[in-house]
C-alpha cells in the first residue's frame, strides 16, 4: 500500500512540520499536568485548549474534545484537500475509514457525571452518547466530515489501535471492499486514563525517560494522526506500507510477556510480509513507554531479533504516550525519518538500562534510510509492528519469500 | 467494482437473553420453542486461571461463553484461530463505575476496573484463556458492530490459512447510561469462519457491501424483532434464523455511512 499522505498533531504542535522541528530542536512537548481538575503529580503532553476549536456547524452532534482534536488534525498539511481529490478519483463509496482510539469522547461522559445532581441522577439532556463516548464516534465524525459512504469502523485495542488499522485497511482493500482508506487515530486527555494509569502505578512524576535505567513510568498525552492509503502503484516515490504484523501476548491484561514473545511475533510477521531481513531495517521506532516492564520486554524482543545492530529509539520523550493515537503518531514519525533521512534520538533518556542490550539512540543522527519499523503494544497483550519503505526500488530490493505466517 | 467474499461457517456459539446456547436458540429461531426474555446467569469462565477469572466483568464473561461454545462444538479442537471481537459499547458497567469514581472527591479508580475498561478486554482475557497468540482485533461501529465484525472477519479469513472466530456481544447499561443509550438485555454470538470449504463447513455466507436501497431483514416474531433492534449484537438474529432453519436466504444488515451488508446464506 502507498502511504500517499499523512499528518499529525500533538503536544509538539499542529502538522508534521511542528513535530519534526521539535524533534530536530530536541524540544519536548511535555509539561507539568494542569489538565482540567486533575490533581496528579505527573507530566503530560497536551494540545492547548485554545487550539481545539468548535466543530464545523453541521457536525455539532459530534462535539467533544476528541473530535475537536480530530478536526484540528484533518485541517493540517492539506490533508483534507488530498481527501477531496481522492473522492473525485475513487468515489465517496470506495474510500474506507478505519481509525483507532482507546477512550474516544469519554471525557464528555466524565463531565456529564458531575451534572447528575441537577438532573435527578440522569445525565444532562444535551449529552450525546453516540457522537462522543461511543468508540465509533471518531470514524463517524471523519466519515461525515468528508461525506464518505464506504466501509468504516473503529479499532479499539488500547495502545496498538491506530497501528492495527493499517492491517484492517490492507485487508479491506485486498478484499475489494474499498480502493483507498483513511487510517489513523485520535486519543485525547481525560481523567479516566490519568487516574486509571495512576492507579496501576504506571505514571511517572517526571517527563518520561524511555529505556533509562531509572525510568519510572509514562507521560500521558493526546494526539491525532491520519494517513491516506492507496493500492501500490508502480514507479512511485511515495512511502509504502510493506508489512503489518499483529499478534497477541495471551499472557496478562496489563503487563507484557517478560521476554516480549508477542512483540517478537509481531515484528517477525511484519518483516515476513515486507519480505525483508532484520538487517534491512535502518531504524526502529520503539513503543518505549518508559515503564519498567514495557521497555524491558520490548528490549528483549528487539535484542532477540535484531541483536545490537539496528538503531532504535522511542520518541515518547517528545510526544508523551498518546495511547490509542501512539500507533499513527509513531508511524508518521518513522515516515518523516525516512523522508528526511534522520534517526530521532531519544529525549530525556540519560543513563541507558544496562540490562537492555540494543542499539538505542540518544542523539539525532543523519542516516539514509530505506526501511523502518514502528512498534505499538497495548493492554490485553495486543501487539502491532509496521514496516515502511521508501523509494522506487523498494519492490526489487526485497529478497525474502513472503512466507505464510507462523506463531 | 462490486466485491463479495465467501466464508464457511463451521460452528456457532450463542448466549443471551432467552438464549442458553446454539441448540436451544436454534429451536427458538425455528419456532419450535417460544422466546422468553429471561436472563440466564452468566457462566463463570472456569477455563481462565483463578486470578483472571475473579477480575472478569460482565461483558468479558458474556463474550467468552459464546466463544467457548463455538470452539467446543467445532469438529476439531481449534485454538489457533484469528479472532475478531466487535461490540457497540463494551462494558457500560465498568465505564459507569469509573465515571462515578471520577465524579466523587476521592477519584479512587480501581486498577482492575481501569484495565477492564479497554474495549479489547474480552480479547485480552480470551487470549489468556485459550493461550492463543494469533492476531486479534476489537472493533466498534455503534449499531452496525455486527456488520463491521462480519466484514472484517471475512476479509481476515481471505488472508489467512486458519479459521477466524468472530465474537460479537452487547449488554444493557446501568443508569444513568441506560438513559442515553438503551441496550436491551444481553446477547453474544460467536461464529467460527473459514475461507475454504472443509468437511466441517455447515453453511456458506457470501458477504458484499451495497448502497442502502433495500430495508434490512427483520424477524417475523415481534418479540425477537424488538430484541433484534434493541441490542446491537442481536442484529445478527436473521442470520442465525436462516442457519437454524437451514434455509437459503439473503439477509440485509444495516451498515454505517448509509450502506448495507448483504449476506447470501446457503446451507451445505
Amino acid at each position: 500500500m502507498n502511504l500517499s499522505k499523512f499528518t499529525l498533531t500533538n503536544a509538539l504542535g499542529a502538522g508534521n512540520e511542528a513535530t519534526w522541528a521539535a524533534i530536530v530542536a530536541r524540544r519536548s512537548g511535555l509539561s507539568r499536568c494542569a489538565f482540567e481538575t486533575a490533581d496528579i503529580d505527573t507530566f503530560i503532553g497536551q494540545v492547548p485548549d485554545a487550539a481545539l476549536l468548535p466543530l464545523r456547524a453541521d457536525l455539532g452532534h459530534f462535539e467533544c474534545r476528541n473530535n475537536r482534536l480530530a478536526q484540528l488534525c484533518l485541517e493540517q498539511d492539506s490533508f483534507a484537500e488530498t481527501i477531496t481529490s481522492a473522492i473525485e478519483k475513487y468515489g465517496a463509496d470506495r474510500i474506507g475509514v478505519f481509525l483507532g482510539t482507546s477512550t474516544s469522547g469519554i471525557f464528555s461522559t466524565e463531565l456529564a457525571y458531575r451534572e447528575r445532581e441537577k438532573h435527578q441522577g440522569a445525565l444532562p439532556p444535551n449529552f450525546q452518547y453516540a457522537g462522543t463516548q461511543n468508540n465509533y464516534s471518531l470514524a463517524a465524525f471523519v466519515s461525515a466530515y468528508f461525506g464518505l459512504r464506504g466501509p468504516a469502523f473503529v479499532v479499539s485495542s488500547a495502545c496498538s489501535s491506530s497501528a492495527k488499522v493499517f492491517g484492517n485497511a490492507s485487508r479491506m482493500m485486498a478484499a475489494g471492499f474499498c480502493d483507498a482508506a483513511i487510517v489513523g487515530g485520535v486519543d485525547s486527555l481525560c481523567l479516566t486514563t490519568l487516574y486509571g494509569f495512576q492507579s496501576l502505578g504506571l505514571v511517572s512524576n517526571q517527563p518520561c525517560r524511555p529505556y533509562d535505567v531509572g525510568r519510572s513510568g509514562i507521560s500521558i498525552a493526546e494526539a491525532a494522526g491520519f494517513a491516506l492509503l492507496e493500492k501500490s502503484l508502480s514507479a512511485t516515490e511515495d512511502i509504502q506500507v510493506l508489512g503489518v504484523g499483529e499478534s497477541s501476548d495471551a499472557y496478562h491484561m496489563s503487563s507484557p510477556h517478560p521476554e516480549g514473545r508477542g512483540a517478537q511475533k509481531a515484528m517477525r510477521e511484519a518483516l515476513a510480509q515486507a519480505r525483508i531481513r532484520p538487517e534491512d531495517i535502518g531504524y526502529i521506532n520503539l513503543h518505549g513507554t518508559a515503564t519498567k516492564t514495557n521497555d524491558a520486554a520490548e528490549g528483549a524482543a528487539v535484542a532477540a531479533l535484531f541483536g545490537q545492530a539496528t538503531p532504535a529509539s522511542s520518541t515518547k520523550g517528545f510526544t508523551g504516550h498518546t495511547l490509542g493515537a501512539a500507533g499513527i503518531t509513531e508511524i508518521a514519525i518513522a515516515a518523516l525519518a525516512l523522508q528526511r533521512g534522520m534517526i530521532p534520538g531519544s529525549l530525556n533518556t540519560q543513563v541507558l538500562d544496562p540490562e537492555i542490550v540494543i542499539n538505542y539512540q540518544l542523539n539525532n543522527a543523519p542516516s539514509k534510510l530505506r526501511y523502518v519499523m514502528s512498534n505499538s503494544f497495548g493492554f490485553g497483550g495486543s501487539n502491532c509492528s509496521v514496516v515502511l519503505g521508501i523509494g522506487k526500488d523498494t519492490e526489487e530490493n526485497r529478497s525474502m519469500e513472503n512466507g505464510v505466517s507462523t506463531p | 467494482m462490486k466485491s463479495s467474499l465467501c466464508v464457511y461457517v463451521e460452528s456457532i456459539g450463542l448466549f443471551g437473553t432467552g438464549f442458553e446456547n446454539w441448540m436451544q436458540g436454534g429451536a427458538i429461531l425455528r419456532g419450535e420453542k417460544s422466546f422468553e426474555a429471561t436472563d440466564f446467569p452468566l457462566p463463570s469462565p472456569e477455563w481462565l486461571p483463578p486470578a483472571e477469572r475473579r477480575r472478569t466483568s460482565d461483558i468479558i464473561r458474556l463474550a467468552l461463553c459464546a466463544g467457548r461454545e463455538a470452539l467446543t462444538t467445532a469438529n476439531q479442537a481449534i485454538t489457533d484461530t484469528y479472532t475478531v471481537f466487535s461490540s457497540s459499547g463494551g462494558s457500560g458497567e465498568v465505564i459507569h463505575q469509573i465515571c462515578e469514581s471520577l465524579a466523587a472527591p476521592e477519584r479512587d479508580v480501581s486498577p482492575t476496573r481501569f484495565h477492564n475498561s479497554v474495549h479489547n478486554a474480552p480479547a485480552g482475557y480470551w487470549g489468556i484463556a485459550t493461550r492463543n497468540e494469533w492476531p486479534s482485533t476489537s472493533l466498534c461501529a455503534h449499531d452496525a458492530s455486527f456488520a463491521a465484525g462480519m466484514l472484517e472477519a471475512a476479509a481476515q479469513a481471505a488472508r489467512c490459512a486458519q479459521p477466524v472466530l468472530l465474537l460479537v456481544h452487547d449488554l444493557h447499561y446501568p443508569e444513568p447510561l441506560n438513559g442515553v443509550r438503551a441496550v436491551m438485555g444481553l446477547f453474544s454470538v460467536a461464529l467460527l469462519l473459514r475461507s475454504t470449504k472443509t468437511a466441517a463447513a455447515k453453511f456458506s455466507i457470501d458477504v458484499s457491501i451495497g448502497a442502502n436501497e433495500s430495508s434490512e431483514t427483520a424477524m417475523h416474531n415481534a418479540e425477537l424483532e424488538s430484541f433484534r433492534t434493541g441490542n446491537p449484537a442481536a442484529r445478527c438474529l436473521p442470520v442465525l434464523a436462516a442457519m437454524a432453519n437451514r434455509s437459503n436466504e439473503r439477509v440485509i444488515l444495516q451498515n454505517v455511512n448509509g450502506t448495507h451488508l448483504t449476506l447470501e446464506i446457503h446451507s451445505l
